[in-house]
């Protein structure tokens, strides 16, 4: 038995001032099921996808929220870790069809950031690390950390950082709905504002509003299939950490992936990960295993990780791009390509969702139903 | 920040354990150091406006956090600084 | 048995201002000049009272020897005047810090920059009466002072603690006494956020009335003289009033110097006289005498008499990072000063 995604649906992601957190949801759930040509009453489950609605908006119980969306109210959950939030959703609902409990079910990723300050949405975001072993801590400071760590033992170089930012943005002049439609030289990047030294603001994700569903099923067997997937956990703190140049957390959910799907880097075409931070993309391709560990900069900067080159990385524009509205990420991540599939543009895909500084990890193997 | 009492309660046992411990830097960046002291690793703040870099040695101490009103209870951390 | 102080710590925090630099900032006459100070210490934004106490006692409880175990101080008192707290103690905060265990009598003393030592004389009749093995008192500020006003260019920051006790002394306790009245020289009400002081009231019916009680009382009732210490220290709340009284009693200015610390770090509150007995137990010899006198606005004074150990040079030869040595010329300007005292 195999998961299927019968349809799907991307909100814009950006600024979304007149975008509340419910008109989100809403958004992505209607438009997923009339991609799906689904009635709302054929959903047997809801699975959602958020991180910061408790913090940002005092709003719990999500899923009851989004079940309430549905004359049926079907059963439903929401599910949190992070910024890895939406693959593990994704997780949630593959494994409720699998079980053979229900056979449709829909999977709604969200979050709604912009209407708080930055240094509120920092605060938030900062939730995400160990509170009292990293206390004091934000992302940007926990990945500068990763990034020098990386640059001391493999000679990463700025310019490597800043290619991966340049090609994101590049890239996400082909998606409409990204929230950046602005490109970037390396030079650009090179020259933005330090943020936490050495990562500077082009090599950061944004703060973004936007919502991505979809529905899968296990009793249609056309449209995109999930072929395998992956989790991987490690210790919340960097402290902790093994070790500080790669994410074991993505080598341990791929190797499951690989596995189960039976594809190897090779079979790949390409990859949505999670490019939090530039350092993230560096390292998710190196523990990919789609580049050597240690060459993912070099990589990057020779083009390598864009159309033409070994693997198409980031299509949509990445998180960096395309923008990271954090529970949506994951969900929006398997939609874009389950799309890019539907069209004829890729034939197997793979997606990469990290939480926190990589104490979650979830990779999906998505591709053409034969 | 509102620091609860409870909260502050917990954690003021476990200072005394790290506190003036001596150690190195592995890496720092913006007020922020992940260091290794003996055999294990640690993440703390550092000193208010200092700059570490790799190699430095350092030394937990006790600072205050800043965070609080007037009202709310003073809250206190370790932080690490240059020896 | 002889009772005295087996450790000290001491705790200045690593910034510095000119009085130059105020005077200049304010448009006026360098008052620190007149004053006899010519730069004072800054706390750090994150550093407070409690913080500077713990690396005082910090330093004081690495220099206890072996014998002696931190988990037998049993009294704990902090004397200053900006503890974090109206209610709740900065010594059950600098306690759980230190982690010095529950049996602990602690309380928090305010007598302005003579909180420290009467904390110091509450200790050591702890210790006396075998209510308690060790005792460890702290003497520590954030001293505030209004903007443009004299005491901008004196009040300083920083700590010291000491532990006594009636084994392995560093310097036992020959004699003490104290003097107290009501006199209103210096005063801050609970809901402001610098003192005001009486001018010129400040000196003669105030430090020094009190200052002079407390030493003729002390030399009267051991039959000392002045000839007979080694050093002498008074409160600084400036570099004029200790040379000033001294003379006065008939000090020579070389037993006084050691003490002149506040030329340099301004006047520390209630850790003045506390860091400025560590900074002469730093550079002490064998069998030398001390005599220590401090002041508290409001007013009293504490003297002290302490006779230092004949192998007091051996017994702290380990001892590192003395008070001398932590004076760095680290100096910041008005803006970044202001930025640290919260303006």
């Amino acid at each position: 038995m195999k998961v299927h995604i019968l349809g799907e649906y991307i909100t814009q992601f950006g600024e979304l001032w007149d975008k509340s957190l419910r008109d989100l949801i809403q958004e992505a759930v209607m438009g997923s099921l009339r991609d799906s040509n689904m009635k709302s009453t054929e959903i047997e489950a809801v699975f959602v996808s958020n991180m910061g609605a408790g913090i940002l908006e005092n709003q719990l119980h999500l899923g009851a929220l989004v079940s309430s969306m549905f004359p049926h109210h079907p059963p439903s959950m929401r599910i949190e870790g992070a910024c890895a939030s939406g693959g593990l959703a994704m997780i949630a609902g593959e494994q409720a069809l699998l079980s053979g409990r229900y056979q449709t079910v829909i999977v709604v990723g969200a979050e709604k950031m912009t209407d708080v300050g930055t240094q509120q949405s920092t605060e938030f975001l900062a939730a995400a690390a160990d509170m009292e072993l990293e206390f004091g801590s934000s992302f940007p400071v926990l990945y500068s950390l990763l990034t020098q760590a990386h640059m001391q033992k493999y000679g990463t170089t700025r310019d490597m950082l800043s290619s991966a930012s340049s090609k994101n943005h590049r890239h996400a002049m082909d998606n409409p709905g990204a929230q950046f439609h602005k490109q970037f030289s390396i030079d650009d990047v090179n020259r933005s504002e330090l943020v936490a030294d050495p990562i500077r603001l082009l090599d950061c994700s944004p703060i973004s509003d936007g919502a991505a569903a979809v529905v899968l099923t296990t009793k249609n067997t056309s449209g995109p299939i999930i072929l395998g997937y992956g989790h991987g956990s490690d210790s919340l703190s960097l402290s902790d950490r093994q070790s500080l140049t790669s994410l074991s957390s993505t080598v341990s959910a791929a190797k499951q992936c690989y596995s189960e799907s039976r594809l190897t880097p090779n079979d790949i075409e390409m990859a949505e990960v999670h490019d939090c931070f530039t350092i993230n993309e560096i390292l998710a391709i190196e523990d990919l295993g789609f580049f050597a560990k240690g060459k993912g900069g070099e990589a990057s900067l020779k083009g390598k990780t864009t159309y033409g080159g070994k693997v198409v990385i980031n299509p949509s524009g990445g998180l960096k791009a395309c923008g990271h509205p954090v529970g949506a990420t994951g969900v929006k991540q398997i939609a874009y390509l389950s799309k890019l599939i539907r069209k004829g543009k890729l034939q197997v895909g793979l997606t990469h969702n990290v939480g926190g500084s990589g104490a979650t990890a979830v990779i999906h193997a998505i591709g053409r139903s034969k | 920040m509102i620091i609860k009492p409870a909260d502050y309660w917990r954690k003021s046992k476990k200072i005394s354990k790290l506190l003036g411990l001596s150690g190195k830097v592995l890496f720092a960046t913006n007020g922020f150091a992940l260091v290794s002291i003996g055999a294990k690793k640690y993440e703390f703040q550092t000193v208010a406006g200092s700059k570490l870099n790799t190699g430095d040695k350092i030394v937990t101490v006790f600072r205050r956090l800043n965070l609080e009103n007037n009202s709310s209870l003073v809250g206190y951390t370790l932080k690490v600084k240059k020896i | 048995m002889p009772i005295g102080i087996v450790s000290y710590g001491a705790y200045l925090p690593g910034f510095l201002i000119k009085s130059e630099e105020i005077a200049t900032v304010h448009r006026s006459n360098n008052f620190g000049i007149s004053l006899g100070v010519n730069s004072k210490t800054v706390p750090d934004f994150d550093e407070d009272t409690a913080t500077i106490s713990i690396e005082a006692g910090l330093q004081a409880i690495s220099r206890l020897p072996k014998s002696q175990n931190p988990n037998d101080i049993n009294t704990l008192f902090i004397g200053s005047e900006s503890h974090p707290y109206a209610v709740k103690p900065t010594g059950t905060i600098v306690a759980a810090a230190l982690g010095l265990g529950e049996n602990l009598a602690t309380a928090d003393l305010q007598f302005a920059c003579k909180a420290g030592t009467q904390g110091l004389q509450i200790c050591l009749s702890y210790v006396k009466s075998s209510m308690a093995k060790l005792g460890m008192a702290i003497g520590a500020d954030t001293a505030q002072s209004a903007p443009g006003d004299a005491l901008e260019y004196t009040a300083g920051a920083g700590g010291a603690a000491f532990v006594v006790g009636k084994n392995n002394l560093l310097a036992h306790l020959v004699h003490t006494a104290s003097v107290t009245t009501d006199t209103p020289d210096f005063w801050r009400r609970p809901q402001e956020t610098h003192p005001q002081h009486a001018g010129r009231f400040s000196g003669e019916p105030a430090y020094f009335y009190h200052v002079k009680s407390a030493t003729q009382k002390i030399l009267t009732q051991t039959g000392l003289s002045p000839k007979d210490f080694d050093y002498c220290l008074f409160h600084t709340p400036n570099g004029k009033f200790p040379k000033a009284i001294a003379s006065e009693l008939g000090f020579t200015p070389v037993q006084l110097k050691h003490s002149l610390l506040v030329q340099n770090i301004g006047n520390l509150y209630a850790g003045s006289t506390m860091v400025g007995l560590a900074g002469i137990l730093d550079i002490a010899k064998n069998n030398q005498k001390i005599l220590m006198v401090s002041y508290g606005s409001g007013s009293g004074s504490d003297a002290f008499i302490w006779q230092c150990s004949p192998n007091l040079e051996d017994l702290k030869k380990t001892f590192t990072n003395p008070v001398r040595s932590q004076i760095k010329d680290n100096f910041i300007s008005y803006t970044d000063y202001c930025q640290r005292m919260g303006r």
